[in-house]
């Protein structure tokens, strides 16, 4: 679909924030959903560019809504998109995949993201603050290398959820990282023998007494999301998470973007991050 | 559609002469390709395009010259470990691994899709043995709907000895028993990684294929200069997209003076003009491949093209095109009848 560049504004020396003004581009998607965006039309670099959507924003006038991305200039085609400028035309697919889904049963959402992985995580919180929504609590644990890799904390404030914050380097919340607390965090509430008695400490405690049937969402690095997914088996807690590969095409054309899945039987299996995903049951896949 | 404008205009395949910009709904881009007659010389080429189904939404999947689907095997195979693509100048490496349902899957699944669609279907079939090839042959071709059979006798990415088609014995052999199976038009897909295209097109040949389809990809590697590890995980994988494009006009050029079969050609055709390319070396019909990852609709954007080039230029019959290309210092151009 051709569309045009809205803004393209610096958010820090690394990260940006993109707006796609893309008419026919539908109002509503799924957190977790992306879009193929392809800015050059140059043939190099030469394939398109997957990104999680951040916001879709109805149009100011007739020309079509603005989807909304966060990207981090780490690669060619980032480099190339940093450069583009208001007005620029450039190609957008979707929205793609499936998204982030809030069981039926759960009341109380853990979000556990960091890095460029966040958007999707800022777009469900937003999703979960809707009145008809049954999360009554939602509890964000957000790290980062640098106080720079720490976005979106307004918006997850906004949406009513309490934010922990970790970095590598201490420059902002407390230093480590983001799975240095959540796992005293799963293991006071994970546990029903340690729920029940009520003896936890830390500000965690309130919080986690009124926690009785959680789920974890998550998106961020592969490190992250591996020890997130292995906590959450630990402690018998449902956990989504959103991942990234290498796509051609997004939409189950290619197969490129294979992960591997658990498998009954003696042959590998894998699931398309395009089309069976991006986002999974955490126990699905192999860590 | 753009209006013929005569910046355009070449000398025409014919005369030499530049002729009149003609309008483009007057152009006929019928062909007939190994029996198969398709209302343009475009079609998908395979493992690129899926079972059809998924491009539905991007595009009027009824405009193709013809449908290629992804290659089937006998069993269902689940694919290569990731990771199994990357990016490289003006194209991509990619060891998928034939994942595929299987033929028992595909024919319950994905035939009665295919066989609502218009244009002739070609389903592309790969055997770990000369006796797959005839009973995956023998399977397809007595199904409904089915136009023609490609072989998939190069796929460079999977062990057991798939690449038939680098040895010109095993082709034979090859597309004889798939010859002997099925009645249908049966199209051998070739690989580039030999040293002499020729001997194997003329072994294909000699076994009773009916067209071929050139190329299949460019074995390649790429290394991650920082972690010192190749970029997929198969660690070579096949080069497709625009960098393959001269290798592949080349292979049909030299391919179409050898035999008197018509060729399908691919390789990194992303626009109409490229397209032209290939006819213009000698192929009779066209598949773009890696394109319609990049843009779902490139298909229906190279059928476009070509017209738009033939009524910039004049040409009323796209056969016209088919091996006139013109070289300076040679009597006559390489043409060919299409058979």
């Amino acid at each position: 679909m051709r569309a045009h560049v809205a803004f393209n504004c610096r958010i820090s020396a690394v990260y940006r924030h993109l707006g796609i003004v893309a008419p026919g581009f539908p109002r509503a998607f799924g957190p977790g959903q992306f879009v193929m965006v392809r800015p050059f039309f140059s043939g190099d670099p030469f394939l398109p560019r997957a990104f999680s959507i951040y916001r879709v924003a109805p149009s100011a006038d007739s020309a079509g809504p603005t989807v909304e991305i966060l990207y981090k200039v780490l690669g060619k085609g980032t480099q190339c998109l940093s450069r583009a400028e208001a007005g620029q035309e450039l190609e957008i697919l979707g929205p793609l995949g499936n998204h982030f889904t809030v069981p039926e049963d759960v009341n109380a959402a853990v979000l556990v993201t960091g890095g460029i992985g966040v958007p999707p995580i800022a777009a469900l919180a937003s999703q979960l603050r809707n009145p008809q929504s049954a999360i009554r609590n939602c509890l964000v644990f957000l790290g980062g290398k640098t106080s720079e890799d720490i976005l979106c904390v307004k918006d997850f404030e906004a949406a009513g959820a309490t934010v922990h914050i970790t970095t590598e380097d201490g420059s902002r919340g407390t230093r480590g990282l983001i799975t240095d607390l959540l796992a005293p965090f799963l293991g006071s509430v994970g546990d029903p023998a340690t729920r029940q008695s009520g003896n936890q400490e830390g500000p965690n405690r309130p919080i986690a007494q009124s926690l009785n049937r959680l789920c974890i969402f998550t998106c961020g690095p592969p490190g992250m999301l591996a020890a997130v997914a292995r906590m959450a088996e630990r402690f018998g807690i449902a956990c989504q998470t959103s991942v990234e590969a290498n796509m051609a095409c997004g939409f189950g054309a290619c197969m490129g973007c294979a992960v591997e899945a658990r498998s009954d039987g003696l042959d590998p299996k894998y699931k398309l991050v395009c089309k069976d995903g991006p986002v999974f049951d955490s126990g699905e896949l192999v860590w | 559609m753009t209006e013929p404008s005569a910046k355009c205009q070449v000398p025409s395949a014919e005369c030499g002469e530049p002729r009149e910009p003609r309008a483009a709904s007057h152009v006929n881009l019928a062909v007939e390709f190994a029996g198969i007659r398709m209302q343009n010389p475009v079609v998908s080429a395979s493992g690129t395009f899926g079972y059809a189904q998924e491009f539905e939404p991007y595009l009027d999947l009824n405009r193709l010259g013809a449908v290629v689907v992804k290659t089937i095997t006998r069993l269902p195979r689940p694919g290569n470990p990731a990771p199994r693509i990357v990016e490289t100048s003006a194209g991509m490496l990619n060891a998928i691994g034939l994942q595929n349902v299987g033929i028992d899957a595909f024919i319950r699944e994905k035939l009665p899709f295919l066989r609502t669609l218009t244009p002739p279907l070609i389903v592309n079939v790969a055997g770990e043995s000369v006796e797959d090839f005839r009973e995956l042959t023998k399977r397809i071709g007595d199904q409904e709907g089915v136009a023609g059979i490609e072989l998939n006798v190069s796929c460079p990415n999977v062990t057991g000895g798939l690449d038939f088609s680098t040895d010109p014995t095993l082709t034979h052999q090859v597309v004889k028993a798939a010859r002997e199976a099925t009645r249908l038009p049966i199209i051998p897909k070739l690989s580039p990684n030999v040293t002499d295209i020729r001997t194997i097109a003329r072994a294909a040949e000699d076994a009773g294929a009916d067209g071929l389809s050139l190329i299949n990809t460019v074995v390649g590697m790429a290394i991650d200069v920082r972690t010192r590890r190749p970029k997929i995980a198969n660690v070579t994988g096949g080069l497709s997209g625009p960098a393959i494009r001269p290798v592949a006009v080349r292979m049909v050029w030299q391919a179409a003076q050898a035999v008197r079969l018509p060729i399908l050609g691919m390789g990194g055709i992303v626009t109409g003009e490229d397209a032209v390319e290939f006819l213009l070396a000698g192929a009779s019909a066209v598949a773009v491949g890696t394109a319609s990852f990049i843009d779902p609709t490139s298909v229906v954007k190279v059928i476009e093209g070509v017209r738009d080039y033939c009524a910039a230029n004049g040409i009323m019959e796209i056969r016209e095109l088919v091996g006139g290309v013109q070289i300076p210092g040679r009597t006559a151009p390489c043409r060919r009848s299409v058979e």
